[in-house]
């Protein structure tokens, strides 16, 4: 393998190996504990009724001392005090012991979430009160600025700015976790900005207290909350190299993304394009959708026809439905894939509706996803993937998008977090896929357990590793 | 409606305008639907006598059977400023050919790149296995492809 050096793989979490895989292992234990102790209360029992069998009762008198012998060993085994009823409480305790050691993990667990889901949200309150106390200072301080600012020549305005902007990205590069923390505040900052928002509701009943997701929700209702589409297939578009191949890693699936995401690089007239690969191997078929990110960055969606663009992200951080989610499925049901296994793969957007799509329960009556792989994308406003889907999230280190969703992505023994670190203190440039290329190989490359794990399952359900492409498909979805 | 525009601006700046926001200036924030920016962008604009002189150079190369693709992208809203090549060649294997094409592209005049995606295949129709060459200043490998093939002699 050429060009360089792989980035080191900070953490990884959930999975096969994560915490909650942990606890589910640990009930597991308990339970054959139970199991172990009423197999022993069972073998007590038997001990008695042997010893009241009318046969062996009867065989007494041919050798009295030893049956009185044989009686006490057996009593003691079973009854006495080092007897199995003895050691089935011992086990039955234990295993309660375990369950409860279990319970008290996850009730630690859930507290410290909901003790930091109203820390942030008091954050964002605070964030509101204590910029409305300084505005007097603040507005000082700007003035002053600005009177310096407009004193610099051009060329020292581009360099004081570009400096900023370095020392924001460095800073965000360096605290993910306090951009997070911000992010998550923003349901306080939404409670402080608008006064009566407990009687507004956004979708799932009137909000309590304000989350991320209900500011994303109420943005995406302020935009209309648009979910019609349009969907066409593009002929005569070649696959590339990549996609000609069947991927034998996580690099490759990345690399083929990569080429989808280029489709509308030097043609915006293909906006909102996925490709549909098919890989048969021992005449199974399985696909993998390729499904690439924002197009339209804007915060207000400019011309009203991408379907890729902001509304789309606050209705999936908001978890709702979406034009680019619907389409998808739709090119998908177009292309013959009702009912198929299949993988999505997807990038910032692309992961995140990639994640709701196969945590839709009317998208999972339609295809069997039996694999979710995200790049940069914020996925934790999916609390639970069906079990029988496994994902694979990559987040770099400074790329602020997979932050967006203010938490941890749930652990989930089917869901593992891959967080490599590639990042400069170029914001925008550590959302780049191509440094997703790079954590992907070095997943690859590492050891770890949850990753290999998942590794293997896309080799035993044929997406890496075998196979022939017999076809790429190209699908456009558009605004409707 | 002043706290509803300040909610929409601030909620719309902490949601994603963080994840838009580039050092360089180079706006790929406002570059929507992943337009082709290069005519705008600092450097060498559509780059078509650069992308000729790159060409003849890779197809001098003799591993190179034939270029398939050769294409410069702006940079859009999930990628930097992209080279994109795919090649046939005349070998089988790792021949060592990604990083002798890498190395005209960062000794050419094309600019701004801030990566280069190489894909090879080979004459026994298998891909070569490469990753992308991230040519951005501070990136990890940055000092070692200066190291091995002189600066850039343009930046970016």
């Amino acid at each position: 393998m050429t060009s360089g050096t792989l980035p080191p793989i900070e953490s990884v979490s959930g999975g096969s190996h994560g915490v909650q895989a942990g606890y589910e292992q640990m009930l597991a234990l308990a339970e054959r504990y139970e199991r172990q102790a009423g197999d022993f209360v069972e073998m007590a029992g038997l001990g008695a009724r042997i010893m009241a069998n009318g046969d062996l009762l009867e065989s007494s008198i041919l050798s009295p001392g030893s049956f009185a012998d044989a009686e006490v060993q057996v009593l003691d085994a079973t009854t006495g005090a080092n007897g199995l009823t003895v050691r089935a409480i011992g086990i039955e305790a234990d295993a309660l012991g375990v369950r409860a050691v279990v319970a008290a993990f996850k009730a630690s667990d859930s507290l410290s979430k909901h003790a930091m889901e109203m820390l942030d949200n008091a954050l964002g309150k605070l964030l509101f009160v204590g910029t409305v106390a300084a505005l007097p200072a603040l507005l000082a301080a700007g003035g002053i600025s600005y009177a310096y600012y407009s004193t610099l020549s051009p060329e020292e305005q581009e360099a004081l700015k570009a400096q900023i902007a370095d020392n924001l990205g460095q800073f965000l590069h360096d605290h993910p976790e306090v951009a997070q923390h911000i992010i998550n505040g923003g349901g306080g900052l939404l409670e402080s900005l608008v006064p009566g928002l407990g009687l507004l509701n956004p979708g799932d009943g009137p909000i309590d207290q304000a989350t991320t997701g209900d500011a994303a929700r109420l943005l995406a209702l302020l935009l209309g909350n648009d979910t019609a589409f349009d969907v066409h297939q593009l002929d005569g578009i070649d696959p590339s190299f990549h996609q000609q191949q069947a991927p034998g890693s996580l690099a490759d699936l990345m690399q083929s993304l990569n080429d989808t995401n280029k489709l509308d690089a030097d043609d915006p007239s293909r906006h909102g394009a996925i490709q549909i690969q098919r890989i048969v191997e021992n005449g199974q078929e399985r696909f993998v959708v390729y499904i690439p990110g924002t197009d339209d960055m804007s915060p207000i969606p400019q011309d009203g026809e991408h379907a890729r663009d902001m509304e789309t992200n606050y209705q999936l951080i908001g978890g709702m439905d979406s034009a680019y989610g619907r389409g998808i499925q739709q090119a998908m049901i177009d292309a013959g894939l009702e009912g198929k296994d299949v993988m999505l793969v997807g990038h910032s957007q692309g992961g995140m509706v990639s994640t709701s799509l196969a945590a839709d329960p009317d998208f999972a009556r339609h295809f069997n996803v039996q694999h979710v792989v995200t790049a940069g994308s914020p996925t934790a406003q999916v609390a639970d993937l069906p079990t029988g889907t496994s994902a694979i999230h990559f987040e770099n280190r400074g790329d602020a998008v997979p932050l967006l969703d203010g938490e941890d992505n749930p652990d989930q023994p089917n869901r593992t977090t891959v967080k490599f670190d590639e990042g400069t203190s170029d914001v925008g440039g550590n959302h780049d896929i191509d440094h997703y290329v790079h954590g992907a190989a070095a997943a690859d490359a590492s050891t770890n357990g949850s990753i290999q794990d998942q590794i293997r399952q896309m080799q035993e359900d044929g997406y890496l590793g075998g196979g022939t492409v017999t076809g790429v498909q190209t699908f456009q979805i558009t605004r409707g | 409606m002043l706290r509803v525009t300040t909610l929409v601006a601030l909620l719309s700046a902490l949601l994603f305008a963080t994840a838009c926001t580039s050092s360089d200036g180079s706006g790929r924030a406002d570059d929507p639907g992943g337009q082709d920016s290069s005519s705008a962008a600092p450097g060498c604009g559509d780059c078509e006598a650069e992308l000729a002189d790159v060409r003849a150079q890779v197809e001098k190369l003799p591993d190179v059977k034939r270029i398939r693709t050769l294409e410069k992208y702006g940079a859009t809203p999930t990628n930097g400023d992209t080279v994109d090549l795919e090649i046939y060649a005349k070998g089988v294997g790792d021949t060592g050919l990604a990083d002798e094409v890498a190395k005209i592209i960062w000794q050419s005049e094309l600019t701004p790149v801030d990566v280069v995606t190489i894909a090879i295949q080979d004459s026994a129709g298998d891909l070569v296995p490469s990753l992308p060459y991230d040519f951005r200043d501070g990136s990890r490998d940055h000092a070692s492809y200066e190291e091995q093939w002189g600066p850039r002699p343009v930046g970016g």
